[in-house]
């Protein structure tokens, strides 16, 4: 409950506060978006399977997301930024899709 | 990492189930088809060098690495031969991948050797310790922390040996792998030595991948756990995502439900809202950006359509001035050659379209069908319209009757004169022309007749019965049809001088129009200035 509404506080600031971000970032914002994804669904696969953990949510959240703008830097470096944005989509997202999966499972018991 | 201890005990698992002896379960098909994924690896790396591919599979083989016994465990079908299966399909990828990379000279055979070395001094040094009655040390942070390097400079050399635009930042990564290749050697020791405290699991619980934590020991042990295998199983993930999968994505290991002491207790919580925050406002804040993005794209276009419109008016008034000078030109010629030179220039002219022009004919006008949306879409396949062979075709169905000139909305056809499609535009001479379009032509009194009996304008009447295009046809007296801009002859150059007799050799820029520039016998040609 409290994380829901601490998501929801989250999307009012966001809205409210209305950043801009700064160009040099831009590449790396829809990676930390699919990253943080990433950390939602597996926080709340956790907490079905009952072994929800703080440390490792926050721990995993913030390295997930620093990995990943990393390998997308890494990527922009070494000129294929492109493709190996897509590789981190991909790899994030069949770990969405499992943890989706495992959650509805979990839920419909189907 | 969590699996493997389970899987490793026959025949009761963690959760209960019994190993059974089936072959043909979903697990192990998942596990063959892994398995299946080394040999493929290996082809694609060392045959195909296909660098690209292998890196897929590799990380489909690293992330599915926990799949096949979870699903075991769900389906209650824990089998004998998944149990061997699985470990060993772990351990072929690691070994196929670090054989690989030394085959293809990724990392020197050096290397290779030390983390062999390494696994055989783990493996004697717990035969020691075995002798001595102790069972295999807990792995150490540090070790686990090596291996998460090495796994994570495994990619990273093999898409610096894959890429040879990025030969310099290979030397950084290669010194990344050697990197991960030093701790990996530590790791080791820590392994023994750097021991955790005995109390270290009642104060902070078990560390991931310490799942079975409570199951009491058979003999002696470490102090705070048992039945750690030895090896490379525990960090065998071919892929640096595996551990991380493992750790939330599988039946992970960090329980501590009950145990709320250390930082957790009064730190954690308030954390943890607070990423949650951060993770919402992420959200938003990429939600803005896109649509922010999206009028700064139509602004782009708009910018750009601005642009061409300016460019456009910048040609339209070159153009005219063009004229003017041109005529100004005429002007000057005729001042300066004699009456009959002068008159016979400007005949030329006329003839071959680069002069203005004067006299009766015909207009002929065409213009896309109606709009009619579709009912249902709103958006409809389009109404039907005039397109760039019609206009090719009344152009020279009128010359065929008799034209001695033709513009199309005042862009005059000369002998270049190309009539074409650029994508949904119609260019006459480069130029783009819009709907509704007339094609005017001066010529004789019975142009009319016999350019109504014509294909072309059989065929668009036919055509704009059944389309509803508009197609009119209508005589038009003392037209004027502008001149064209003079057509720039890079290739054709004038065979002889100036012939004082006009032939059709001797017209230079003109091959097509009449060899009497009088007009008077104007010879039109069918193909006359439209290809």
């Amino acid at each position: 409950m409290i994380a829901v509404l601490a998501l929801i506080a989250g999307v009012v600031l966001g809205v409210y506060l209305d950043p801009t971000v700064p160009a040099a970032l831009q590449p790396y914002l829809p990676i930390a978006v699919v990253a943080a994804l990433d950390a939602v669904f597996g926080g709340v696969r956790a907490k079905l399977d009952r072994i929800f953990d703080d440390k490792q949510f926050v721990v995993s959240f913030i390295s997930n997301v620093l990995v990943a703008g990393l390998i997308v830097y890494l990527g922009d470096q070494l000129g294929v930024g492109g493709q190996l944005s897509t590789g981190v989509v991909v790899v994030l997202g069949v770990r969405i899709f499992g943890n989706v999966a495992a959650i509805r499972r979990h839920l419909f018991r189907a | 990492m969590s699996r493997r201890p389970a899987r490793s005990e026959p025949p009761q698992s963690s959760d209960g189930t019994v190993a059974g002896d089936q072959v043909l379960t979903l697990p192990n098909l998942i596990s063959f088809v892994r398995l299946l994924g080394v040999p493929l690896f290996l082809y694609l790396f060392l045959v195909q060098r296909a660098d690209v591919a292998a890196l897929v599979v590799l990380a489909i083989g690293g992330t599915t690495d926990w799949v096949d016994g979870w699903i075991a465990r769900r389906m209650r079908q824990v089998s004998r031969l998944g149990e061997l299966l699985d470990p060993f399909a772990d351990r072929l990828y690691i070994l196929a991948t670090l054989l690989a990379f030394t085959a293809r000279e990724v990392v020197p055979w050096q290397f290779t050797a030390a983390l062999l070395a390494r696994e055989l001094l783990l493996l004697g040094s717990l035969a020691v310790l075995r002798r001595h009655g102790y069972g295999p040390p807990p792995v150490h942070y540090v070790g686990k922390t090596a291996t998460f390097l090495l796994l994570a400079a495994f990619p990273i050399l093999l898409l610096a040996a894959a890429s040879p635009a990025a030969a310099t930042a290979a030397g950084g990564d290669r010194l990344g792998g050697w990197r991960g290749g030093a701790w990996f050697s530590t790791g080791s020791p820590a392994r023994c030595t750097w021991c955790r405290p005995p109390d270290w699991s009642a104060r902070y619980g078990p560390g991931p991948g310490e799942r079975r934590h409570d199951r009491a020991p058979t003999r002696r042990t470490w102090p705070h756990r048992a039945g750690v295998r030895p090896g490379l199983p525990d960090r065998a993930v071919p892929q640096p995502a595996g551990p991380r999968v493992r750790r939330r994505g599988g039946p992970p290991a960090a329980a501590g439900l009950g145990a709320s002491t250390g930082w957790r207790g009064w730190l954690a919580r308030p954390v943890t809202i607070l990423v949650i925050i951060a993770v919402g406002f992420l959200f938003a804040v990429a939600y803005r950006q896109t649509v922010a993005e999206e009028p700064g794209r139509s602004q782009a276009r708009a910018g750009l359509v601005a642009q061409i419109k300016q460019r456009e008016g910048e040609t339209d008034r070159l153009t005219v001035r063009a004229d003017q000078l041109r005529e100004e030109v005429g002007r000057q010629r005729d001042a300066a050659l004699s009456g009959s030179e002068a008159a016979r220039l400007r005949d030329l002219e006329a003839g071959t379209g680069l002069g203005r022009v004067r006299g009766d004919g015909v207009v002929v006008r065409l213009a896309d069908a109606a709009k009619d949306p579709d009912a249902v879409t709103g958006a409809g396949s389009g109404p039907a319209r005039v397109i760039y062979s019609d206009l090719q075709r009344v152009a020279n169905d009128l010359w065929s009757a008799g034209a001695e000139a033709i513009a199309i909305n005042g862009q005059r056809l000369t002998a270049t004169s190309t009539i074409r499609s650029a994508g949904a535009a119609i260019l006459v001479d480069f130029r783009p022309v819009t709907g509704p379009y007339e094609v005017s032509a001066i010529g004789p009194g019975g142009m009319r007749n016999r350019f109504d009996d014509s294909g072309a304008a059989l065929l668009m009447r036919k055509v704009a019965q059944d389309t509803g295009l508009s197609f009119t046809v209508r005589d038009a007296n003392n037209i004027t049809l502008p001149a064209a801009p003079e057509p720039r002859l890079r290739y054709a150059k004038p065979s002889a001088g100036p012939s004082p007799n006009p032939t059709p050799s001797g017209s230079g820029a003109d091959r097509s129009s009449s060899p009497e520039p009088s007009g008077s016998g104007s010879s039109p040609s069918p193909s006359g200035g439209v290809r």
